[in-house]
């Protein structure tokens, strides 16, 4: 299989994925993988979709941040991160971008600017989904239940300020300790999980 | 006509009430929650918090959220009050321009006043909200012992957050208007027995034929239901570490979880024999995520503060004694402040005076519903009930070695008259310095100055000749007048003390100004 034809594979997954026909993404994937087992990009892709199907956030840990500064590594990282913003994947974008501007190109314009867009894209998607942050939440579940989510302690106090008649962005007041953007993060993800509901 | 309101501006909760229909009515936040957390903040976003936000955010954010600025009201900033303060509380507590404590809210040096100014705007504006009309005015209870420079401050407050006094009073004065309410009017002695969030108070009163009269009142400023909530949480720390093995100390998300979870839990156990603690992924340890459970018996919250109870009993034996009052002859007890709910307290309090507490009206808000009556009564048309309070703290000069010499003693009925006589301490000194202080200290410099004036021309002659007669008129809105006279010549120099609050009429001007601005803005939101 030649490169071009490992390149659209590896396409035409993540168009699969931004469709949410998950398996028939990783189905594809898997081939890349029976011709080019060393094929860095789709064991990510794999290793993403299976545990965005149970938790996002434990995605981001499983990607392998390249560790060296060849611009071939560079080339790669920044067209992955194209591939996951075609793909309107930003969450996943997200992590992967905070880790590499982070940990191994602190001064990397270019990487800045993709963290930037996909901060505000993400910004954009909570404001949409959690109603401009106007509305009162409410625990989804009994309270007993919490404990079997797989959240962490910021989860938990996050949850604890929801009183029945505070909007969202009055309970960000009153955690602004925590990054707001983080704040947002995680409110997102405890409505995508059932635990927060309106 | 717009409405009236009385406020109980607490050192923890501060609670409005208005009179509907004749009766007193506490106005519920449009949450529903009666009492408005006396907390402000300012968030790392710079945006401020006021009440129930910002106590709920109070660990998290502690250099930056104000609590119990009520016991800095009108403070110097050099006095024992505010040292003692300065150690306690985690925000930072500075020299303001004026000698006055200010505190550092969101890197900012505030002054109390100010701070009080939102917690009683939000008072101000849940009243608004509620009633849909303009409050004309309203009356602000404060501690009986307050001093001059303390009630001045309040109404600042008031000033700044647009509200016009109608009258300062008395905590125990406001309780005891509530329950004259529900009272036949016959002449009666009355205990108010106020254990609240921060303070404890007792007033022994007496009152009948709409006359009421505080005889007597003491207390403690650092005693009240914030340290049954500490020992709950300190029991629970130990109870977490025998368990997990690890210290929540350092983790202010779980100690502010904690702090809220013991407070329910107190309240809980005062109607019912357990309560049960659910804190789910509390912490984290090097096992993962801890869940803490566990359930407090009334018993053991009964032993963790048995000791701050029976601290509360010894001062009401203390008071009656200094009132000259045998418990036997008290005809009722009240019970004010949250605290009284538990049924710890009304055993003691049962056991100490010897019957029953008087618990007929809600302890939270009787304060507030005693404010709402007396703003009433000052507007409406109708013959008013006549309150007589008393000084809570003596009035006088200071004299020779810097001692303090009494002219009106404490627990004295105002408005009220007194002179003594003075002279002089050298040979042929024309002129004597009069500096008046308020306090209960032997020594002067240990009460409060409230001010000093010169009189001088006076005549010359062997030390010890002259008559010096100083008088005190204070008249019932706590407005001292002094007069040194030179009874031999007939000169004399007099002074009206205005007392001090901390801020001078150009920045009540600014900070009134700025208020209304951030109400403004909250209106266009």
């Amino acid at each position: 299989m030649s490169q071009e034809e490992i390149e659209k594979l590896l396409q035409d997954g993540l168009s699969l994925y931004g469709y949410g026909k998950i398996e028939d993404a990783v189905t594809i994937w898997r081939k890349v993988l029976e011709q080019d087992p060393a094929n860095q990009q789709a064991i990510d892709y794999i290793e993403s979709a299976g545990y965005s199907l149970e938790s996002p956030m434990a995605v981001a840990q499983l990607i392998e941040v390249p560790k060296t500064n060849s611009q071939d590594t560079e080339f790669i990282n920044i067209n992955y991160i194209r591939e996951l913003l075609k793909s309107r994947r930003y969450e996943l974008a997200y992590e992967f971008l905070e880790r590499l501007s982070e940990k191994n190109y602190p001064s990397n314009k270019q990487l800045i600017a993709y963290l930037a867009i996909v901060k505000a894209q993400l910004i954009k998607l909570y404001y949409g989904e959690l109603y401009n942050f106007k509305k009162i939440p409410k625990l989804n579940i009994k309270e007993q239940d919490i404990i079997k989510y797989n959240l962490d302690k910021t989860d938990g106090y996050i949850v604890s300020m929801i009183d029945g008649y505070s909007t969202i962005e009055e309970i960000f007041q009153t955690i602004s300790t925590i990054d707001r953007f983080e704040a947002m993060k995680r409110f997102y993800r405890l409505t995508k999980l059932g635990v927060v509901g309106f | 006509m717009g409405k009236t309101i009385g406020i109980d501006l607490g050192t923890t909760n501060t609670c409005v009430a208005a009179m509907l229909n004749g009766k007193p009515f506490v106005i519920p936040s449009s949450t529903g929650n009666r009492l408005i957390p006396s907390y402000f903040a300012v968030t790392n976003d710079e945006k401020t918090l006021v009440g129930v936000r910002a106590k709920r955010q109070s660990i998290t954010n502690p250099k930056n959220t104000i609590f119990a600025a009520k016991r800095l009201i009108g403070r110097r900033y050099d006095t024992r009050e505010v040292q003692v303060t300065k150690e306690k509380v985690p925000y930072g507590i500075v020299q303001g321009p004026h000698e006055d404590a200010r505190v550092m809210c969101g890197g900012k040096s505030m002054s109390i006043p100010e701070i009080c100014a939102y917690i009683l705007l939000e008072a101000k504006n849940v009243a608004q909200g509620f009633l849909e009309d303009e409050i004309e005015g309203a009356c602000i209870t404060v501690p009986a012992y307050f001093n001059e420079n303390q009630r001045q401050a309040t109404i600042d407050a008031a000033e700044i957050a647009g509200l016009k006094v109608l009258r300062i009073i008395n905590e125990p004065t406001a309780s005891a208007l509530a329950y004259a309410q529900k009272r036949s009017k016959k002449r009666e002695l009355i205990a108010v027995y106020d254990f609240g969030g921060g303070t404890f108070d007792i007033s022994i009163l007496e009152f009948g034929e709409g006359v009421y009269e505080v005889l007597s009142t003491a207390g403690n400023t650092y005693l009240g239901g914030e340290d049954i909530d500490n020992r709950i949480i300190n029991y629970i720390l130990e109870d977490f570490k025998k368990t997990h093995g690890a210290d929540l100390m350092q983790d202010v998300m779980a100690m502010q979880r904690l702090k809220e979870a013991a407070e329910r839990a107190k309240i809980e156990l005062s109607s019912q024999t357990e309560a049960t603690i659910s804190l789910p992924f509390l912490t984290e340890t090097s096992q993962g995520s801890v869940h803490y459970n566990t359930v407090i018996m009334r018993s053991k919250l009964e032993e963790l503060m048995s000791d701050l109870v029976e601290n509360t009993i010894q001062i009401c034996k203390d008071t009656l004694g200094s009132a000259g009052l045998k418990k036997t002859e008290i005809d009722e007890v009240i019970l004010v402040g949250g605290q009284t709910r538990a049924p710890l307290v009304i055993k003691k309090v049962n056991e100490f005076f010897e019957k029953q507490p008087n618990r007929s009206i809600n302890p939270d808000e009787v304060v507030a519903e005693g404010a709402a009556i007396h703003a009433y009564n000052i507007v409406s048309p109708l013959p008013s009930n006549i309150l007589i309070d008393i000084t809570a703290l003596s009035l006088g000069i200071q004299t020779k070695g810097g001692m303090f010499a009494e002219i009106i003693p404490r627990n004295t009925s105002v408005p009220v008259t007194k002179t003594r006589k003075f002279t002089t301490t050298y040979d042929n000194q024309d002129a004597v310095r009069i500096a008046v202080y308020q306090g209960n200290a032997e020594m002067a410099d240990d009460n409060e100055l409230l001010g000093e004036f010169v009189l001088s021309d006076i005549r010359r002659a062997k030390k010890g000749e002259p008559n010096i007669e100083v008088s005190f008129d204070m008249n019932s809105e706590g407005i001292l007048k002094v007069t040194a006279k030179d009874a031999d010549r007939g000169t004399e120099q007099t002074v009206t003390l205005e007392a001090a609050s901390g801020l001078n009429a150009d920045e009540i001007t600014a900070m009134k100004k700025k208020m209304t601005a951030l109400e403004l803005e909250l209106k266009e939101q």
